[in-house]
């Protein structure tokens, strides 16, 4: 397992993108009330950072009625102020819909701005965003 | 005892007290009588909950088998990694764990606490634990992958302000790294683990930590019991005895610690915690049925 430390802005953003991540898996529609809602954990760096702990090798399957939904609302805004290619959206529903009954490593599809964003527990450390003392 | 018709008056005959018949189901056309009679051998026993005798000041009961008689919920809730579907894993007729049938790997999404109240869930599943049917004495238990699983319970209600015992079934499954299984608090003040240096038993507080000294944990199955006192116990040896007071309060987790670092990398079979500290008797009867469980032998 890799586990990468993925920039988010703010807790709440962080814990939507966690949840609309899961959706792609388990729409909310086919959840039961007491089953997962999420797929990363937040993590609170000591700046005061959310960072979303993403495990590059988890996979999902991709449920039949998944839609990029929250996600898209999520990157919206990146879109919006030219961090990401204006059809990042597009591209992602597309690649959603074709995966649908299929299974998916949720960061393979994660856009480049954020894979090039992430860091690892070392630099985390390293940079002074995380203090690991026995 | 059989539950008779009578065809010849068309009334049920309830059985007598004393009144026990073995055989096959029979009918009797002399005298009209239906009579289902089930074999001795095929009686079912009520069921007897092993741990019934404790439950006062249980806080938490984490078991992969029914321990009371009085609970009667189920003990796991299953995530099938195929479809991520889930559902409740329950008891059968002896106690044990309801065989868990997933297509892909099973996950565990809730621990339910056998008190029936402040079950341990995990909605995030990056850190569910997985499940395994086979762990320590063939029984099922959850495997904590080193990475950041864990169960956490924040409940005010779970109250250990009058001191604690703790009694867990583990087997690590790996050397050389700090493992956090249990901790009492959101950052390190209260937490027992194993060292990365010599892989002995650590038990920590703000100010101090105590060692269990040549206490090789290794990777065979462990019964750790601790309380409030700073005393731990490993297989019912007394491994550490100070008279350092733990804190009592906080986030009461499972497989990580209160930093959410040094995770847990092995099985956990069993978690249960009262409310205070237990006398040697109660202590020795206690870990002598979860020995008893899980194959172990103690001390």
């Amino acid at each position: 397992m890799m586990k990468l430390y993925v920039p988010t802005s703010g807790s709440t953003v962080c814990e939507q993108l966690s949840e609309a991540l899961w959706s792609l898996s388990r729409p909310p529609q086919v959840r039961a009330i007491l089953d997962t809602t999420r797929m990363f954990p937040p993590f609170v760096a000591t700046n005061g950072s959310v960072w979303l702990v993403v495990d590059t090798e988890f996979g999902i399957p991709v449920h039949a009625q998944a839609e990029l939904g929250g996600i898209a609302d999520i990157l919206q805004p990146w879109i919006n102020g030219g961090m990401l290619p204006a059809n990042t959206n597009t591209e992602l529903a597309a690649l959603v819909e074709s995966l649908r009954g299929s299974r998916l490593v949720v960061w393979d599809a994660f856009p480049a701005l954020f894979k090039g964003q992430a860091k690892t527990h070392e630099q985390m450390i390293d940079e002074g965003f995380l203090i690991q003392t026995p | 005892m059989p539950l008779n018709m009578n065809l010849r008056t068309g009334g049920i005959e309830f059985p007598r007290i004393g009144d026990v018949r073995v055989g096959p189901l029979s009918f009797n056309p002399g005298s009209g009588e239906l009579g289902l009679r089930i074999p001795a051998s095929q009686g079912v026993a009520p069921f007897v909950g092993p741990l019934d005798a404790y439950t006062a000041g249980l806080q938490v009961a984490l078991l992969p088998f029914r321990g009371f008689t009085s609970y009667e919920g189920a003990g796991l809730r299953i995530r099938d990694d195929n479809d991520n579907s889930e559902a409740d894993a329950g008891f059968v007729g002896d106690g044990s764990l309801a065989a868990v049938s997933t297509v892909g790997s099973p996950w565990v999404r809730t621990w339910y606490n056998q008190t029936g109240s402040n079950n341990f869930g995990q909605a995030t599943a990056g850190q569910q634990p997985g499940f395994d049917a086979t762990t320590i004495n063939n029984k099922p238990g959850l495997v904590f992958t080193g990475a950041d699983d864990q169960f956490v319970q924040s409940a005010s209600s779970l109250d250990f302000s009058a001191g604690m015992t703790l009694y867990t079934v583990l087997r690590f499954g790996a050397a050389g790294a700090w493992q956090t299984f249990w901790s009492l608090s959101t950052s390190t003040d209260t937490r027992l683990r194993k060292m990365a240096s010599d892989n002995s038993l650590q038990y920590t507080t703000s100010t101090a930590d105590y060692f269990a000294g040549n206490s090789d944990l290794g990777t065979s199955p462990l019964l750790i019991t601790a309380d409030t006192s700073k005393k731990a116990w490993l297989n019912g040896a007394l491994g550490i005895d100070v008279t350092a007071n733990a804190a009592n309060s906080g986030a009461f987790r499972v497989g990580l610690d209160g930093n959410g670092f040094w995770p847990m990398n092995g099985e956990i079979c069993a978690v249960l915690a009262y409310n205070a500290a237990h006398n040697d008797a109660t202590r020795q009867a206690i870990e002598a049925i979860l020995a008893a469980q899980f194959g172990i032998t103690l001390a």
